[in-house]
């Protein structure tokens, strides 16, 4: 797909003086200045590659596959380069350009999630767009990648009382203290590693890609943390862009602390959506058991719980549909365990949802998130403010919004200031030749929807279209023309759709 | 301008359902007369805007203490009747506007007027003052102006902690006093009486069951009368609503996340630049004050006013001129004080001394779990830090209700633990940006009723039937009171107010 114009932009591009600000080159002793802005006119210097796509290995049948090589250091003069692989899908029929995709995290593989995430898309759009699927470095088959760093555990803190109150200043500690050091020999492990680790640096490989791919232009989908990066990009490289979707929206002017305080009320809203999608009687249900685990544990399938490992399972992954059913049945069986009694079978059952559940909480994301987190936002809290934001997590919902606050809250510990390198708050709209289009469920635990109205206020012109539920990351994911056709509509014609509020769209069609 | 009074004018705009005149002179009462407790006493109407249109006045008498009967103390209802007198009568209809301590009568003719006319004719209209407010005895007498908010500092960061502590000691003993001082009315005051006051007065006009119009803390009187008298609802509108379940700790924990979607859900609807427009001028001006003609403006004669109007569709205009003004004052040219002036002036007008101990004993009364100093440190600073400014004076203003006050000093009242089922379910209408009542607490209400209708709508007002020109929820708000039909739940877009005829 490589055509002849790309490259004369690549050597057009390469002739111009990298303007950009530097960052330190050793970023754990000299604060990092922050690009004030990303002008295109100012890009980094960017190498002339020209690819060579070669069919992939193994699972990517009739995908191509390359690596694109790049400076490791855009902003400053280190020779080390990173290695970004990636896969393109050809467009079957007339092509209207490419489509590349990221799937949040930080820390979600591309190349990973190709297969899956091609699949679920509309047969026109096949036909219409090369499709670019790549690893943003520190990420699956990229480098640079963080190595020596220790698994992390999330499990080992703080003495936590199985019932009454939590002092969460004394748990944010423990946390820190744990997590701090295990961060900072991360850190030193890798100084060719984490310092170039962020968005800042993604999007410039992102944009080095379209270049050496020989694209005039990028449609982007951003999930979640993806966003992030097509939110950034815009700004950046606004004439880059034909189209974009920010699906599961960052608030593009979040800082670390508003990050970890979103939480105290995050799930609450979920709870709440969630609740209104049912029967009449979930919503009350589902409070009182929350509020009766904060005084009592309970035996489930032979197993005393307590509200450390049943709150994780009720409300850890509200905010994917496809856990409904064991939610609900965790919900149930839960107060009926607590408040009435339970026959057999709805113990096992609720035995297996909260395996299935434990196991969906369980997961964690390597060091790399840290990383880019800690680059991406300043504003850290401090452990107080920390332990603040869980104390209202726990007043207005639960100890899992605590410990989901607390978790992020000291995701920067252990780290140097001088990791930051954060954009300024955004002044001005972004002007984009054609707006974007935002999705967001309202009662989204992971991108809040709050942040997501946000994103789409500062673009001139945007689309905002709000999930009535609490998918998290809704596009194709879910039987709803409300959601899809529009989304569609706007990648093929470039159609901005009109605002709009969908309704909730079960998995099964009743 | 003291911080105080700012805050007064933020906190009583926030309270009160709808920014009409809710003051009314306590009323000169001739010399008393025995009255049987729950016998009405006909007269004439005294609000100006009664005394014509038809609307009969009167007084009913019931006890101050419901629960202790062999209390000699009375407390009187003044209310007002607008008779229907179509031929298809549908009953009675009455409202509370919220605060606590909106009155209903000064508002009598405002609601028949905005209700349609196939409501507003095939109702008889009933206006009542809640004891304590307004026309309606017994009044909180003797107490001392509540005290000002310590200083804030133009620009920079606020030491919440100090200012909370300072706040909480300075007022502290001047609540204990008044509530001493009222010892013998102070405690009758919460919606636990009110209710059966308002079971009374159908009983004594002899109507069957309420249409009834809940704004604000109005929907709290609903809630409270629809689980004590769950039959007596013909319909149930909760208009702006609280939150069914809350205590003063979540009540006021609300507010540090609730300025975030005022703020993204007010400059959307505003249009095109003003979410970066406004977001610009927040941060400015906490680092700078801007001097317009002279006259220097900081965020706290700002913002105050803003999120006080917000709930307003009508002042949208006056918001935008002021941020407008502002704006161009801090980084253009154009501003004129006596412009921002007139424009600020027009985001002003609720008295902020309008009862504040009053509003003290009926929330404490009312909502349980008191926050500790310790507490109010946090909600406030966190409000601070992830909302405004303006969130944490608000947050400090809503937490600290309740001290200089024993617990205990009312019936206590327990948590919904399942939803109620009403004959007639309620409809429930709340927007995204509520900066009084948050929307969470509004969808939480509709899920503690069986079958009940939630309206979102997708702007700022508070309290929002006829007070927005939204088809998507005036007439299915009104469908549902003429015919009890409840509408499917809906999410209501933003329309912007047209400009009032020249």
């Amino acid at each position: 797909m490589l055509r002849r114009g790309g490259l004369a932009v690549v050597a057009c591009l390469a002739l111009l003086a990298p303007v950009a600000p530097a960052i330190a080159a050793t970023p754990a002793t000299t604060p990092a200045t922050s690009p004030s802005s990303f002008p295109s006119s100012a890009a980094p210097a960017r190498p002339a590659v020209a690819l060579t796509l070669r069919p992939c290995p193994t699972d990517l049948t009739g995908w191509r596959c390359s690596t694109l090589t790049v400076p490791r250091d855009w902003f400053g003069t280190s020779d080390l380069t990173a290695r970004i692989p990636l896969a393109v899908m050809p467009a079957r029929g007339e092509r209207i350009g490419a489509l590349t995709f990221n799937p949040g995290g930080p820390g979600g593989s591309g190349i990973e999630a190709a297969s899956r995430w091609y699949a679920a898309l509309p047969e026109r759009m096949k036909d219409s767009f090369d499709f670019v699927a790549w690893d943003p470095r520190g990420v699956g088959g990229s480098t640079p990648k963080l190595t020596g760093c220790r698994t992390k555990s999330t499990r080992a803190y703080y003495d936590r009382p199985a019932t009454g109150p939590v002092d969460w200043l004394a748990f944010t500690r423990d946390v820190a203290s744990s997590t701090g050091p295990e961060l900072q020999r991360c850190w030193e492990a890798n100084p060719d590693v984490a310092p170039y680790l962020g968005t800042d640096y993604v999007v410039e490989d992102l944009e080095a890609m379209r270049v050496a791919l020989g694209y005039d232009q990028w449609s982007f989908l951003g999930m979640s943390y993806g966003s992030r990066i097509g939110y950034r990009y815009a700004r950046a490289y606004p004439a880059s862009l034909r189209a974009l979707v920010m699906d599961g929206a960052w608030d593009p002017n979040a800082t670390l602390a508003t990050w970890a305080a979103a939480d105290s009320w995050a799930f609450t809203y979920a709870q709440s959506v969630f609740s209104s999608l049912f029967d009449d009687r979930l919503a009350a249900r589902f409070a009182r058991v929350l509020k009766a685990l904060n005084a009592r544990t309970v035996v489930i399938d032979g197993r005393t719980r307590t509200r450390w490992d049943l709150t994780p399972a009720l409300l850890g992954d509200i905010s994917s549909q496809s856990a409904y059913d064991d939610i609900r049945a965790m919900i149930d069986t839960t107060y009926d365990a607590l408040f009435r009694t339970t026959s057999p079978a709805q113990e096992r059952r609720a035995g297996l949802a909260f395996t299935r559940l434990a196991r969906d909480a369980e997961k964690t994301d390597p060091y790399t998130l840290n990383m880019v987190m800690c680059a991406d936002m300043s504003g850290r809290p401090t452990l107080e403010e920390t332990a603040r934001y869980a104390e209202s997590a726990y007043v207005n919902s639960s100890v899992l919004a605590s410990l989901v606050t607390v978790i992020k809250g000291t995701t920067c510990e252990g780290l140097p200031d001088a990791i930051e390198r954060p954009y300024p708050p955004i002044e001005e709209e972004i002007a984009l030749v054609t707006p974007p289009v935002v999705l967001n469920a309202l009662g989204d635990t992971r991108t809040p929807w709050l942040g997501a109205r946000t994103m789409a206020s500062y673009f001139t012109g945007s689309s905002f279209i709000t999930y009535n539920g609490t998918q998290h990351v809704i596009y194709r994911k879910l039987r709803s023309a409300c959601l899809n056709v529009p989304v569609t509509t706007y990648f093929m014609t470039l159609t901005v759709p009109a605002s709009t509020t969908c309704t909730y769209a079960p998995l099964r069609q009743p | 301008m003291t911080a105080r009074f700012l805050a007064g004018v933020l906190a009583a705009a926030l309270a009160l359902g709808v920014p009409a005149s809710v003051s009314a002179a306590p009323r000169e009462t001739a010399a008393p007369v025995p009255v049987e407790r729950g016998s009405i006493t006909w007269g004439t109407c005294t609000d100006d805007s009664m005394t014509s249109g038809g609307w009969e006045c009167g007084t009913l008498t019931v006890p101050l203490d419901w629960d202790d009967l062999a209390n000699p103390a009375d407390a009187e209802i003044s209310f007002g009747i607008l008779r229907s007198t179509a031929p298809d009568r549908l009953g009675a209809f009455t409202f509370n506007p919220g605060g606590p301590g909106g009155a209903g009568l000064g508002l009598s003719e405002y609601v028949r007027a905005v209700l349609p006319d196939e409501i507003s004719t095939r109702f008889d209209i009933v206006a009542w003052d809640p004891r304590g407010v307004g026309e309606s005895t017994p009044h909180l007498r003797g107490c001392a102006p509540q005290p000002d908010f310590p200083p804030l500092p133009d620009t920079g960061p606020v030491d919440w902690e100090a200012t909370v502590r300072e706040y909480v000691d300075s007022v502290e003993p001047l609540r204990r006093e008044c509530f001493e001082t009222n010892a013998d009315i102070a405690p009758y005051l919460g919606t636990y009486y009110v209710i059966r006051d308002l079971e009374a007065l159908r009983i004594a006009l002899g109507e069957e069951r309420w249409t009834y119009w809940g704004m604000s803390y109005g929907t709290r009187i609903g809630l409270r009368y629809a689980r004590e008298y769950p039959t007596r609802f013909r319909a149930f509108l909760l208009d702006g609503s609280v939150a069914p379940n809350e205590t003063m700790l979540t009540r006021s924990g609300q507010t540090a996340y609730k300025y975030g979607h005022v703020n993204a859900t007010f400059t959307a609807a505003m249009g095109e630049g003003m979410t970066a427009k406004y977001g610009r001028v927040v941060r400015a001006l906490n680092e700078r004050t801007v001097t317009i003609d002279g006259t220097t403006y900081t965020r706290w004669q700002i913002f105050p006013r803003v999120y006080g109007s917000l709930g307003n569709q009508a002042r949208y205009p006056a918001v935008r001129k002021v941020i407008d003004d502002v704006y161009a004052a801090l980084f253009g040219t154009g501003a004129s004080a006596r412009r921002l002036d007139r424009n600020l002036a027009l985001l002003e007008e609720v008295d902020p001394d309008s009862q504040g101990y009053f509003i003290d004993f009926v929330n404490c009364a009312d909502v349980h779990t008191w926050p500790t100093v310790d507490e109010v440190v946090d909600v406030v600073s966190t409000a601070a830090r992830v909302s405004s400014m303006t969130g944490a004076m608000d947050a400090l203003g809503r937490s600290t209700h309740c001290f200089g006050l024993t617990p205990g000093f009312a019936p206590r009242w327990t948590q919904l633990t399942r939803p109620l089922a009403l004959p007639t379910p309620p409809i429930v209408i709340q927007s995204y940006g509520d900066p009084a009542t948050a929307w969470i607490g509004g969808r939480q209400m509709s899920e503690y009723f069986t079958g009940a209708a939630f309206l979102s709508y997708t702007g700022t007002a508070h309290v929002s039937y006829m007070r927005t020109p939204s088809a998507c929820i005036n007439d299915r708000a009104t469908r549902y009171l003429l015919t009890q039909s409840v509408p499917r739940s809906a999410t209501c877009a933003y329309e912007p107010t047209p400009p009032p005829e020249p």
